[in-house]
């Protein structure tokens, strides 16, 4: 292959071992696919016969989204040793600069991004869902399996404040909140691994089995429910069936927390993380305005931190103007 | 690979502006290369200018002297892939390449081209080591999927085939059972040729 993206690579050892020796790279065929950033292209390459790309290669010549993919060989490289998800991540190949360049190596993985099976659907379904989420559930559970985990308490007064600030229409929120504070005032929240952009894109279904990718967040801790939250408001934001909408950010978020058959799925799979935490399944509703306050903070999404603070500020105030949203009502 | 999660669906500007975006990568351009993009296609010479190229956008390559560029990108020639392929092979260093986008013909459009005879056309215009890509659509050329590679069409039916109406949930559908040719066809309806001028 003497084009994109191996010519650049045949010099490189860890390439050549994983790809076998240059020579015989005419035989694997490099597919582009589709980058939303400005000088990023990634490659999904593949050997005869493979149903998953040998390895997928991804060059970026902006100085500005450049950290991404050092970010993402760290993660990857760190996650080789977590038996938990060792196998269910890529593995990192080569992290090269060249010239201008970043070039980062990964092996490919197989299975297809649940955001393209809800598009394949022909109508949309609460039982696939409900099985996707028990899935990425169980995930999340295993990366945040680690010894010595730290912990971060509630500050009741600190997230009551913020609440009040909302003004009025947060009232009912403020006082559902303040009635169930003794379940939840400085309870010890677990900081773990994290991925920081587990949406449905970035998460691969093949054959029952989750595994997930696009780690340029990185790995770093956070608190055990952000990653939940996030992939719920983005399972729910997805295209569920062909011929079906994307739902906007504050429609998804709606679908996710606050009204209509997938939110009622939300609450009682946020409730079944909460408790297989080992806190107390009544401080779910504080537990969640928490998490969606350090999502609002740019604390838990690393990825697109920057472009996620407003939206999870705006989601922030959608949910405390809810009547009745279903986490509330698991307190009766 | 996500989009960002926030928003909606990319405006019509944003769309425009980052059009066929990717192409810049199609060919290996490399720190201070000539290249020449042809039509109205911003984003490729602004990320080949990225590359650390010297990337100009023109509406045609007459005004160009002979064997004046490194890289030739057209990425929508419509159906007109043999009255390019000369223009193109003039203006081309030696060893310099080309990429071009063309229409398929098909059952249902009789003009455009084939992936054998755009492969013909290059050869004859003195190109070598051509690559047939199918492509969703030409101009935003998001994925570009190497045709002679059963593994990368399968993958991308699968995988990454834009369904966005039920009935391209269907095509999809057929896709999956069909032969990978049959599967290319049905679901890649545009090409791109990558070519190297012989030395």
């Amino acid at each position: 292959m003497t084009a994109p993206p191996l010519s650049c690579l045949a010099a490189d050892d860890a390439v050549v071992e994983h790809l076998g020796p240059a020579a015989g790279w005419a035989r694997l065929r490099a597919l582009q696919i589709r980058s939303p950033w400005r000088g990023r292209a990634v490659w999904a390459v593949f050997r005869p016969g493979d149903r998953a790309p040998a390895v997928v290669v991804k060059i970026d010549v902006d100085p500005g989204s450049q950290v991404r993919l050092r970010n993402e060989h760290a993660a990857l490289t760190a996650l080789q040793h977590h038996a938990g998800v060792q196998h269910s991540v890529p593995r990192p190949v080569a992290l090269q600069t060249r010239g201008a360049s970043v070039v980062l190596v990964q092996t490919g993985v197989a299975g297809t991004s649940l955001a393209h099976l809800g598009r394949r659907r022909l109508r949309p379904s609460l039982r696939h869902a409900a099985r996707e989420h028990a899935a990425v559930l169980d995930w999340i559970g295993r990366l945040q399996s680690t010894d010595g985990a730290e912990h971060r308490r509630l500050d009741a007064d600190s997230i009551l404040c913020r609440i009040d600030a909302l003004g009025a229409k947060a009232q009912r929120l403020a006082d559902r909140l303040r009635a169930s504070r003794t379940a939840w005032d400085g309870l010890p929240v677990p900081v773990v691994p994290g991925h920081g952009d587990l949406a449905p894109g970035n998460v691969l279904w093949d054959r029952g089995a989750v595994k997930v990718v696009d780690w340029e967040g990185g790995v770093a801790r956070r608190s055990a429910l952000s990653d939940v939250v996030y992939f719920l408001q983005h399972h729910a934001r997805r295209r569920e069936a062909a011929g079906r909408q994307r739902r906007t950010a504050r429609a998804g978020f709606r679908a996710a927390f606050v009204e209509g058959p997938l939110s009622a799925l939300s609450a009682a799979t946020l409730r079944r993380h909460v408790t297989r935490l080992a806190l107390p399944a009544e401080a779910t509703e504080a537990l969640f305005v928490a998490t969606v306050l350090e999502l609002a903070d740019g604390e838990g999404a690393a990825a697109h931190a920057s472009l996620l603070r407003t939206a999870w500020t705006e989601h922030l105030r959608t949910y405390a103007g809810a009547k009745r949203p279903p986490l509330a009502q698991m307190l009766d | 690979m996500n989009s960002p999660g926030v928003g909606d669906a990319p405006h019509e500007a944003q769309a425009t502006r980052m059009r066929g975006r990717g192409l810049a990568f199609v060919t290996p351009i490399t720190s201070g290369d000539r290249v020449a993009v042809v039509g109205d296609h911003p984003a490729v010479a602004a990320t080949a200018a990225l590359l650390g190229a010297h990337a100009a956008t023109c509406t045609s390559l007459a005004a160009l002297p002979d064997a004046s560029v490194d890289h030739v990108i057209v990425p929508d020639a419509g159906g007109g892939l043999a009255s390019w392929a000369p223009a193109v092979a003039r203006v081309l260093r030696p060893g310099g390449y080309l990429y071009i986008g063309a229409i398929r013909r098909g059952a249902a459009r009789r003009s455009g081209t084939t992936p054998g005879a755009g492969r013909r056309i290059l050869t004859q215009a003195g190109f070598g080591a051509v690559t047939v890509f199918g492509l969703r659509d030409l101009a935003q050329a998001r994925h570009l999927v190497p045709l002679d590679s059963t593994e990368s069409v399968r993958w991308y039916v699968r995988s990454a085939f834009p369904v966005a109406t039920t009935g391209q949930a269907l095509t999809a559908a057929m896709a999956r059972i069909a032969p990978a040719r049959w599967a290319g066809r049905l679901c890649l309806p545009a090409l791109g040729f990558r070519a190297r001028r012989r030395p």
